[in-house]
């Protein structure tokens, strides 16, 4: 489990972070997601263990992360901006994480040959940006990590490139209960893989939750009826085209339905929200930016 | 195997719920077979194992798989319908989907069942 | 922790040295070419022992100096670079691997591809020279022992700037820096000194000079020296082998630079990854950087400007020169706020900072110029001077006086000058003629105790003063051309003898009309009857080596002169020369010279 505890970090006089909490839940595939200069990148370096904090702590299963090498060597870490050492190939790279990682297994790494179909001995330098982070993945992936830190690690790969590293990755997480941070703009992608999302503004959390209480709390409702609207709906949003009003609810599909029931509408139909609008809602207002968020 | 439309705007869970069950119905999936681990749908289809799982609990507890601790889930025998209730199910299933072509919706068609009742003099539920 | 120890990694060494590869090929090469291949292929005739020694040696002297600083300085930078770029630094923060892991690693790592070279290159010399049958096993060694010193030093040094330094271009710009710093400043704070405060003299820099090594090394502060034995037959010393000096400053050397690797190490282990690229990536140092890159600045700058302006002439301008030292710490400490902040609106705010370096320049200077230390005033008894030098420029051969008339006379231009410093200055500051100048001289004091100082005055040459007695040049004067003086400058403090005449010219009119000039050479025993007969009795006589203190128009060029010029080389080979202008009163020279056909002043 990663855990973050009001974390504070000021860069000169700009505030990164400002009480920043966070948990990772063990085995789980968390996805962080914020505008640009969050701090997303900002939390990710305190946890791989690359920044010391002002104050507040970092740890995993317990245990403060800096110049800890016992945790670290459990963590693989993909950043957005991949460091392209001299003329080093993708050989020189392995023999290199071979010898600072010590669980890294070069079998494995054989037997994915394959699947990332990337030349062991060109240089590393001469790779597109999409088949360096492939590289990395590869490499990561080796480590067998148990927890897998990756900052915007999406861009770049082409679709099923990217299905198939997911594959990999989820696969771990399923068989081994690996613990997956990932941080990133894209919503679409991180629904599919992520079970819990924290959203990051300002150097702050604003929303961590996990992904089924997020999509079964809010209720989407078109409703046409004469009587006024029964007490005890939480109601987040509220339009009306025609005789429709179109409500956004927070509450369970059932209790909402019941709730309704009682004013007897002509229509009243539950539609299901993307993540996407989710979030709008739950976030309310313009305030948050949210449209940065969200693409 | 399942696919999964990203354009529904349905959970993810409820669409392999959703798919399971119809396969399950079809008789795509035979009764007392093994579905596929959590772990493999998860790594085929790459979505989180949690929302497998999850699909997988709804789907027991409907009662349409059963889970075996150890071994994997299965099918379940499900109640035959009654013979000679093939062809005019797929017959009430054909206009059904002809009627919602023409823009009936599930409601209005609920509403033309009670009223079909009602005719009928038969029960609502 | 694991069974491997938590100081080195393999992996990461094996980096280092791949990294570094085409630099230690290089540097191996370089030195193969420079010194065994040389020993091969250069023989050269006469003592081909010694002259390999001398190959050896200097190449020592070489490699000590300006090659560790290159070499160190490129190893380090290449091995550290990483943490001038955020990528490089942060993936190697990541890794599951202690800070002091990384550090003892890669600073072993470049230890090893300075050393490892050196031990090559000395045993294929040492290989080489046995070949030749000349085997110099100490000279070698002698040449490994300087090189790795140097190199311990030059490289540490670089290591603590690459963890001081944030950014990749401005660390060998600071390492060139420190590594000159201390001697330019001690020039030019002397410099500017010397322009206000009465009686200072320009620095000599031998000690600040140990303070910036690349300048000692250049300066000879380190280098072979010749071992001689005597030679009874020809009465000098020969060179029989060569030996190397400068092992203190070394050896004190190599111990500064572990202790530089301890300290980089510190720094390095509390360094934050985010500064990675501010040119100070250490934030406790970046006040230090600030006020010491002011003050810096405010001396350089302030130095360079007073230069442009013509400083020959700003002696005892105190306004002057305080105006240009604030305009350069101005400039310094906004130029040092802009590269901290990494932007240029730093004129907003931050004003009290320069004006506290302003109080702190205002303060020194004010200080010297006022005399508060008694620097200025200082006077010695005339019971406590051993003896004393008199001289019109800065010369080691010049020897001491120990006359206590001398001595007396000594003081007392020293009490004069004190006394009458106004004076002296205004004088000065109105020479208005283009034929007047300022004669600069030095008063050289040894006390009894063994304490030595020194001051310089100068004194103004006017048509008014060259003839007055009373003037500071004619106080000069009289000191000056004292018999003891004039000996002190007339003859070395060895004893002579006619083989110490290596050279002896004449050279002057043969008559008085100044229309024929002739120059005759000397044999030694002859220069030897010409300096013991008749110059030296001159001299004590007072009538020969008389300098007069003139403005340059009362010169005249075309006046009848003879001049006699000696090179008396002692026996270690070492020359010293000495010239005169035979003055008329000269008689026992002029009578000399009169046989050999010289005749300048031959009217009646």
């Amino acid at each position: 489990m990663i855990e973050v505890q009001n974390l504070t970090k000021r860069f000169d006089d700009f505030p990164a972070l400002d009480g920043l909490s966070l948990t990772v839940p063990q085995g789980s595939v968390y996805g962080l997601i914020g505008p640009n200069g969050a701090g997303k990148t900002t939390v990710i370096r305190h946890i791989t263990g690359i920044y010391r904090p002002d104050s507040g702590n970092v740890r995993i299963d317990g245990l403060p992360v800096y110049e800890n090498t016992a945790v670290k060597s459990r963590m693989a870490f993909i950043p957005d901006e991949i460091y392209v050492p001299g003329s080093v190939t993708v050989r020189d790279m392995m023999q290199f994480w071979r010898g600072v990682y010590p669980r890294f297994d070069a079998s494995r790494f054989s037997a994915l040959r394959d699947v990332f179909q990337l030349s062991e001995t060109k240089p590393f330098r001469r790779f597109s940006k999409g088949m360096q982070k492939q590289a990395m993945f590869w490499l990561a992936i080796c480590i067998k990590p148990d927890y897998l830190i990756l900052d915007e690690p999406i861009d770049g790969l082409d679709p099923v490139m990217r299905r198939q590293i997911w594959s990999i990755l989820l696969d771990d997480v399923a068989e081994c209960g690996t613990t997956v941070l990932v941080s990133s703009h894209n919503l679409r992608e991180l629904e599919d893989v992520c079970d819990h999302v924290g959203v990051m503004h300002h150097g702050r959390m604003l929303l961590e939750r996990s992904l089924a209480e997020l999509q079964d709390n809010v209720v989407k409702v078109q409703l046409v009826t004469e009587n006024p609207l029964p007490e005890g709906l939480t109601i987040l949003h509220s339009s009306m085209t025609g005789r429709i009003q179109t409500l956004i609810l927070r509450g369970r599909q059932h209790e909402v339905a019941d709730l309704l029931a009682q004013c007897h509408p002509m229509l009243c139909d539950l539609l299901p929200l993307t993540l996407e609008e989710v979030f709008i809602y739950e976030l309310g207002g313009a305030n948050y930016d949210v449209k940065n968020i969200v693409l | 195997m399942i696919s999964i439309n990203y354009r529904d705007s349905r959970p993810i869970y409820e669409q392999i719920q959703h798919e399971l069950h119809r396969m399950i119905l079809s008789g795509g999936l035979a009764a007392g077979s093994r579905l596929p681990s959590v772990r493999e749908l998860a790594a085929e289809l790459a979505i989180n194992p949690n929302t497998i799982q999850r699909a997988y609990r709804e789907l027991e507890a409907e009662g349409v798989i059963l889970s075996i601790a150890g071994k994997g889930s299965f099918v379940a025998e499900l109640p035959k319908p009654e013979k000679g209730a093939d062809a005019p199910l797929a017959r009430f299933r054909a206009s059904v989907r002809e009627l919602r072509t023409l823009g009936f919706s599930t409601r209005e068609l609920h509403t033309f069942l009670d009223d079909l009742d009602k005719e009928d003099a038969l029960p609502h539920d | 922790m694991t069974s491997r120890t938590s100081c080195f990694n393999r992996a990461i060494f094996r980096r280092a040295l791949r990294r570094t590869a085409p630099l230690w090929i290089l540097y191996l090469v370089f030195w193969i070419a420079a010194l065994p291949v040389q020993l091969l292929v250069a023989r050269s005739g006469s003592s081909p022992a010694v002259s390999a020694q001398y190959t050896i040696l200097t190449a020592a002297y070489t490699g000590c100096g300006v090659v560790s600083f290159v070499y160190g300085l490129a190893t380090a930078w290449l091995i550290f670079n990483w943490l001038f770029r955020s990528r490089s630094a942060y993936f190697y923060a990541s890794l599951p691997v202690r800070r002091q892991t990384v550090f003892m690693t890669q600073y072993c790592a470049g230890l090893l591809i300075g050393l490892l070279p050196n031990l090559i290159v000395c045993l294929l010399t040492m290989a080489a020279a046995a070949s030749l049958g000349l085997p110099q096993p100490w000279a070698c060694l002698q040449w490994l022992g300087a090189n790795c010193l140097g190199y311990l030093f030059f490289y540490s040094f670089a290591v603590l700037m690459c963890m001081v330094v944030g950014q990749v271009a401005a660390m060998p710009i600071f390492y060139l820096v420190f590594n000159c710093a201390v001697y330019v400043l001690d020039k030019i704070v002397h410099a500017l000194l010397e322009a206000f405060v009465y009686g200072m003299p320009e620095s000599g820099g031998s000690v600040a000079m140990r303070f910036s090594p690349l300048i000692c090394f250049l300066e000879g502060g380190v280098q072979p020296r010749s071992i001689y034995v005597y030679n009874g037959e020809t009465a000098v010393y020969d060179t029989v082998g060569y030996g190397f000096q400068g092992w203190q400053y070394l050896l004190i050397l190599g111990a500064v630079g572990v202790l530089f690797a301890v300290l980089a190490f510190f720094l390095y282990r509390s360094r934050e990854m985010e500064l990675c690229g501010d040119v100070i990536a250490v934030r406790a140092l970046r006040p230090c950087f600030l006020y010491l890159f002011t003050i810096g600045c405010s001396f350089v700058l302030g130095y360079f400007i007073l230069f442009l302006l013509g400083a020959q002439s700003l002696s005892s301008n105190f306004p002057l020169v305080l105006t240009c030292l604030l305009a350069g710490a101005f400039l310094g400490y906004f130029a040092a706020r802009m590269m901290l902040q990494k932007t240029l609106r730093v004129f907003s705010d931050g004003w009290w900072g320069y004006f506290v370096c302003c109080a702190v320049i205002l303060i020194v200077f004010g200080s010297a110029r006022l005399d508060i230390f008694g620097y200025s005033g200082r006077l010695p008894d005339t019971d406590e001077i051993a003896s004393v030098r008199v001289m019109t420029y800065r010369d080691d051969t010049i020897g001491s006086v120990t006359d206590p008339a001398v001595i007396a006379q000594t003081t007392a231009l020293q009490k004069y000058l004190l006394d009458n410093q106004p004076e002296v200055e205004r004088q000065l500051r109105h020479l208005r003629s283009s034929d007047s100048y300022g004669q600069s001289f030095y008063l050289e004091y040894t006390l009894k105790n063994g304490k030595q100082f020194t001051r310089k005055y100068t004194a103004a040459v006017t048509a008014e003063t060259q003839s007055d007695p009373e003037s500071l040049i004619g106080r000069f004067s009289a000191l000056y051309n004292a018999v003891p003086a004039v000996l002190s400058r007339s003859a070395p403090s060895w004893d002579l003898s006619a083989r110490n005449f290596t050279y002896c010219s004449v050279s002057g009119s043969t008559d008085a009309d100044g229309s024929a000039y002739d120059s005759v050479d000397l044999n030694s025993r002859e220069a030897y009857a010409l300096y013991t007969d008749c110059i030296l009795p001159d001299i004590e006589d007072g009538k020969l080596g008389q300098t007069e203190f003139r403005t340059t128009g009362s010169q005249s060029k075309s006046d009848p002169y003879v001049s006699v010029s000696f090179d008396l080389t002692d026996a270690f080979g070492v020359t010293a020369y000495y010239s005169f202008t035979v003055s008329q009163e000269a008689s026992r020279t002029l009578a000399y010279l009169d046989k050999l056909g010289f005749r300048p002043f031959a009217d009646s």
